[in-house]
């Protein structure tokens, strides 16, 4: 015991210089791209994910232009450049597929290092945030020793920055985060846009909030919901305003017509660039697929037996359906829940800088949770906010584990289902759906406690 | 000469498998070494799956990867292998084992009382020298089948008459009207409970005087 207790004070001592926490993380991510290259090499079962083909295909596509492969915008068929749609299941925006250009010169791994290298600086960012504005505004606990004013600044500089390197290590050393980007899933990238957006925000900074808010909602859609948060802060920053007219003046005004009109035209320029190279497909594979997709193959969701269920099979006849079910199974009615719960996080929290984190975090939780497909990648979306948010919560250890348990525990119970569905072939598709409703009631759960823990 | 292929199937139950065929026999000089498989719609090879290790492939038709098996709309879909034999040539051991994973799609939903389970037939593929002659002015091409057996994994020494079935679920169709209704009642229910910690939070950060403090 006496052992075991010195060794977990070795290891936070270690931890708690960034210094190794960095030169851990890079290195951490350095082994396991070279592990997984003689991982796919040697085993059937990949340790690359598929999206990482998709992505590296797509590359492939742009620079290798062919009869049925070129580019379909006016400015596209000029350039004479391919085009990245052409790759089956790519429905990303194609700044993706040019980011993994190099891949195909310089080494087939290129592009996981690109995303290994987003985690890490999303992890300097995090750690630079919390000493820099979250830490230093929450409170410090005092000892009632005698020490001089510089001796106590001292103290407590030390004390934020060990803080901090523990907390950012909840990213950087996060098995999740790291096994994610070094199996070549790109949404590392979006973390770091939307941490720089929150950064910028955070320093009041908001021009520069505008443009990579708008840069993240062109990479992938959802985080269009966190400029909700940001109009209450922005409005509110010359002061809060008392009663109903108040908050509505402290949204609407010209600051923050200022900040939607740059982030809008951010979103704007881009997709207009790319409409112009790559045309309509851009337009569908991108944005419109996703208004109306059908994930009718299992996923977290406990949407996918619906939608499989309710599948639109050709030659078979479809039942004539009331107005409410004809509602409740329209593909737009589950967006419904979502936004009113991710859209009003914003505007119920986003009201003070310091809750904006907070506000980011809820909103993107709720957004996971009511979305109509759900893979682990997408709580990379949500838990990216986790080390921001810690310092402001009071959970005692008992319920964070708790908590824990439940978040993870929801998630063992319908993975073990889904690989007797999957790689055994046993029926389970109604148990799978149940502990679907289990995860998803779970995760509202553990969400709920920690809006309760949260202080501000 | 003779020449022969044997396959096996990494698994015969759940939506992914692997035809594992090794090629047994001599090598004819100057002739290609083809494989070919027919799959019915049910199931589908991933070309870019493929090309990672193959360089000479024709898939005809190309697959959608994402439909269930009605809806992706084609019959047979047939895979051709140009294989290596270089291996061979260079007096190596063998032409290296070649394997396919197949996927399969989610089949259409069955009635309470049917099986609950789609049992797709995967059969061995056909495998064949082509040689060219170039010896006459009509340039005629002979073609030399080898013989093909398919080995179901758990009797890797019993040949199954080349074909052998993957078995895969399928949903319910009856299952519609309880799914339906506990997850809409589910989500109403999570939505309202959500909204309540909301209000509830809300009052509790921004209370009159805390409101002030906390700016």
């Amino acid at each position: 015991m006496v052992l075991n207790g010195s060794l977990f004070r070795l290891v936070i001592d270690v931890f708690s210089s960034f210094r190794n926490v960095l030169i851990a993380s890079v290195a951490l991510r350095i082994a396991l791209i070279v592990y997984s290259e003689w991982h796919d090499a040697h085993s059937a079962v990949k340790y690359t994910d598929i999206d990482y083909r998709v992505f590296s295909d797509a590359a492939h596509f742009i620079l290798h232009p062919s009869a049925g492969n070129v580019a379909q915008g006016p400015l596209g068929q000029w350039l004479g450049i391919g085009d990245p749609y052409t790759r089956q299941t790519y429905r990303y925006t194609p700044l993706l597929a040019l980011l993994l250009i190099p891949s195909e010169w310089l080494h087939p791994s290129f592009g996981k290092y690109v995303f290994a290298g987003c985690d890490v600086l999303a992890g300097i960012l995090i750690y630079n945030l919390l000493v820099s504005v979250i830490l230093p505004s929450t409170p410090v606990s005092t000892t009632k020793d005698i020490k001089s004013k510089q001796e106590v600044a001292q103290d407590a500089a030390t004390s934020m920055t060990r803080k901090a390197s523990l907390l950012a290590s909840v990213h950087l050393l996060n098995p999740l985060v790291f096994s994610i980007s070094t199996r070549g899933s790109s949404e590392s990238v979006l973390s770091l846009f939307v941490l720089v957006t929150l950064y910028f925000a955070l320093k009041s900074k908001w021009t520069l909030a505008a443009i990579f808010l708008g840069l993240s909602t062109h990479w992938k859609i959802y985080p269009f919901i966190y400029g909700v948060a940001c109009l209450g802060v922005i409005g509110n920053e010359h002061g809060v305003a008392k009663g109903l007219k108040g908050y509505l003046g402290g949204i609407i005004n010209w600051r923050t017509f200022q900040f939607v009109f740059i982030s809008v035209a951010t979103f704007a320029f881009l997709g207009v660039a790319m409409y112009l190279v790559w045309g309509y497909p851009f337009l569908y594979e991108s944005y419109l697929y996703h208004l109306q997709r059908r994930d009718h193959r299992h996923n977290f969701s406990p949407y996918f037996y619906l939608i499989y269920l309710t599948y639109p099979f050709p030659g078979v006849v479809a039942p004539e359906l009331s107005v409410w079910r004809k509602f409740i199974r329209s593909p737009l009615t589950s967006f419904l829940p979502q936004m009113i719960l991710s859209l009003g996080a914003g505007f119920l929290f986003g009201r003070s800088k310091r809750d904006l984190t907070f506000a980011w975090f809820i909103q993107t939780f709720v957004f996971v949770i009511f979305n109509r497909v759900c893979t682990s990648q997408y709580f990379l979306w949500y838990t990216l906010f986790l080390p921001l948010l810690i310092p402001q919560l009071s959970i005692t250890p008992r319920w964070a584990l708790i908590y824990t348990t439940v978040w993870l525990g929801t998630q063992v119970l319908w993975l073990s289902e889904a690989y007797k569905l999957e790689f055994l072939g046993e029926n389970v598709f109604f148990s799978l759906w149940v502990r679907g409703m289990i995860y998803m009631a779970g995760h509202s759960w553990v969400l709920a406690g920690i809006m309760q823990a949260y202080r501000g | 000469m003779t020449c022969s292929f044997s396959s096996s199937i990494s698994s015969t139950k759940g939506f992914h498998t692997i035809i594992t065929t090794q090629y047994s026999g001599g090598v004819l000089d100057g002739c290609k070494l083809n494989l070919a498989y027919t799959f019915p719609p049910d199931v589908f090879v991933d070309p870019y799956e493929l090309r990672y290790d193959f360089s000479s492939f024709e898939l005809d038709p190309l697959p959608n990867l994402e439909l269930p098996v009605k809806v992706a709309g084609h019959g047979d879909s047939t895979l051709l292998l140009h294989l290596d034999t270089s291996s061979k040539l260079k007096h190596e051991d063998r032409v290296a084992p070649v394997k396919i994973p197949v996927h399969a799609r989610y089949g259409e939903l069955v009635a309470p009382t049917s099986s609950p389970f789609r049992s797709i037939q995967l059969s061995a593929p056909r495998g064949y020298w082509v040689c060219s002659s170039d010896a006459t002015s009509n340039d005629t091409i002979d073609v030399i089948d080898c013989t093909s057996t398919l080995f179901l994994p758990d009797s890797p020494s019993r040949a199954i008459e080349n074909v052998t079935t993957l078995r895969v679920p399928v949903g319910i169709g009856s299952d519609l009207d309880t799914v339906e209704f506990s997850t809409t009642l589910l989500v109403v229910t999570l939505l309202a409970y959500l909204l309540s910690i909301f209000v509830a939070t809300t009052r509790r950060l921004y209370s009159r005087g805390d409101d002030v403090k906390r700016q």
